[in-house]
């Protein structure tokens, strides 16, 4: 083989080695970039599920708590107000039969609004601010303690997986308070900070050493569930002064 | 005259890379102002420019002696009239090893483009240093130099390939699509190939000079390889390639 045609055998050899090698590198590149995209799509997916299965729950939960609700009522507010009725349909004086159909509206309009409730539409309806002032006033009807509520500003047009997480966390917060800590004054405020718009819920009660009642309780859950919306919990109380919770919303 | 010109100028390596330039002005005037004003363009662009320029120049000094003469003169080198590899040093050793470690910096976060100014520091307190104590005179060959330049230049791109297979703004981009990432392949394979052939060259050229010619060969191509990614990065508008925006963290 003449010195020429061995320099470019060589060279071709030289050549496809290096471009083999190029080609590998390349490959490799993309490959690993690949089953970088598709670990975090199957992520995204876990994410997305769980989300998912956290609005499911939050969404039992909430039905449970309605239901319980409309029991309540059907025992306590409609299932008085039947018997009423019933006495005063019995009565032959006229005046006392008026009442008793005055009491039947009643009873109707009761039901309409209980019927309302039995589905989650009324989620979507309804602004935190409207739900906020429909707990305190059930609170506060109950003559258990006072309540205030205070708002800077009005929390509409929320998405729905973000109203339904603060609607069972205002729930749970307040369920809290009225059986474990025994307050004169549950008091709400809604206001606008540099972190995004906050929902502060506060009672006078008993309070408890936070650090060490915080695990376990419910508010892990609340906590995890806000974490799921992108937003942010917090808990103090102190024994005797009473709790505060603070509920941020994502910007 | 005219053979003479020709063998200084009428090489294929030289025709080809004038021709990629005359090409690239063509795409770059191409551009909308908006392009021409982003550094992934106009950076590409001076890079397609220097070397060009630089080989040009060395093709120049061998037609013209008395000029290369002089410069050698001016450099303090009476001793070896002929050389020329000043060009190389000044132009491609200094300059262009410095626009293309501002390229890749560009496509770079911002913790690891601190890292790569850093390395831009320092090649340049270096190469100032080694010139002024006369380490490598500038008018002979500059292997510390040399070695400087390609370690930081393959450390940068390190680097990006770093960020490409962590940062999350990596994750929505198809890798083939973008112009970065085919650029700084090149430039990689260049800078590892003409490592290799430096540091071995003493030795290929005495007892391997086929496998010496190759490797000149390869780095040659390669060159006018990475010439023609920079081409297309400023002819892509114009052709309808269809690359990708760089991720959101460049």
């Amino acid at each position: 083989m003449s010195e020429e045609s061995s320099t470019i055998v060589t060279m071709i050899i030289a050549s496809f080695f290096l471009a083999a090698l190029m080609s590998f590198f390349i490959i490799a590149m993309v490959f690993i970039h690949r089953q970088r995209q598709v670990q975090n799509r199957q992520k995204l997916d876990q994410v997305r599920i769980e989300h998912e299965k956290t609005l499911l729950n939050i969404e039992n939960e909430i039905q449970q708590e309605t239901l319980t609700h409309i029991g309540r009522e059907l025992h306590d507010n409609i299932g008085q107000l039947l018997s009423l009725a019933k006495l005063y349909l019995g009565s032959i004086r006229p005046h006392k039969q008026e009442e008793g159909m005055e009491t039947l509206n009643m009873v109707i309009q009761e039901v309409r609004g209980l019927s309302k409730e039995l589905n989650l539409d009324w989620v979507e309806a309804i602004s935190i601010n409207d739900f906020i002032v429909k707990q305190l006033e059930r609170i506060s009807s109950t003559g258990f303690c006072t309540t205030n509520f205070t708002a800077e500003v009005e929390l509409t047009d929320l998405p729905k997986d973000q109203k339904l997480v603060l609607i069972r966390g205002i729930q749970e917060s307040l369920n809290n308070a009225i059986k474990h800590a025994f307050p004169d004054k549950i008091e709400i405020e809604i206001r606008q900070s540099s972190n995004g718009n906050q929902i502060i819920i506060q009672d006078n009660g008993e309070g408890f050493d936070s650090p060490v009642k915080f695990e376990g309780s419910g508010m892990t859950n609340l906590k995890k569930r806000m974490d799921t919306i992108g937003g942010n919990f917090s808990l103090s109380s102190t024994v005797g002064l009473g709790t505060q919770i603070i509920l941020t919303l994502p910007k | 005259m005219g053979s003479r010109f020709i063998q200084a100028f009428g090489n294929w390596y030289l025709i080809s890379i004038d021709l990629i330039l005359v090409i690239g002005i063509v795409y770059f005037l191409k551009l909308p102002n908006d392009k021409r004003a982003n550094i992934h363009y106009w950076l590409p662009f001076l890079i397609l420019i220097f070397p060009v320029f630089y080989e040009n120049l060395g093709a120049y000094t061998n037609f013209n002696f008395e000029f290369k003469k002089s410069v050698n003169a001016l450099l303090g080198n009476t001793e070896h009239p002929r050389y020329n590899v000043w060009v190389y040093n000044i132009f491609n050793q200094q300059i262009v090893t410095l626009l293309i470690l501002f390229l890749v910096k560009s496509y770079l976060p911002i913790r690891s483009k601190r890292i790569v100014s850093w390395l831009m520091f320092f090649f340049i307190v270096m190469s100032f240093f080694i010139v002024a104590f006369e380490l490598e005179p500038i008018y002979g060959s500059q292997p510390l130099i040399f070695s400087i330049a390609a370690g930081a230049i393959l450390t940068s791109c390190g680097l990006y390939f770093m960020s490409f297979i962590t940062e999350d703004g990596y994750l929505e981009s198809n890798p083939l699509r973008l112009a970065s990432f085919w650029q700084v392949s090149f430039i990689l394979f260049y800078h590892s190939a003409i490592f290799l052939k430096t540091i071995s060259q003493k030795y290929l050229w005495a007892e391997l000079y086929d496998f010496g010619r190759s490797l000149q060969f390869i780095n040659t191509s390669l060159w006018i390889v990475l010439m023609i990614t920079m081409l297309l990065t400023l002819a892509a508008p114009s052709l309808k390639l269809n690359f990708e925006n760089e991720p959101s963290h460049v």
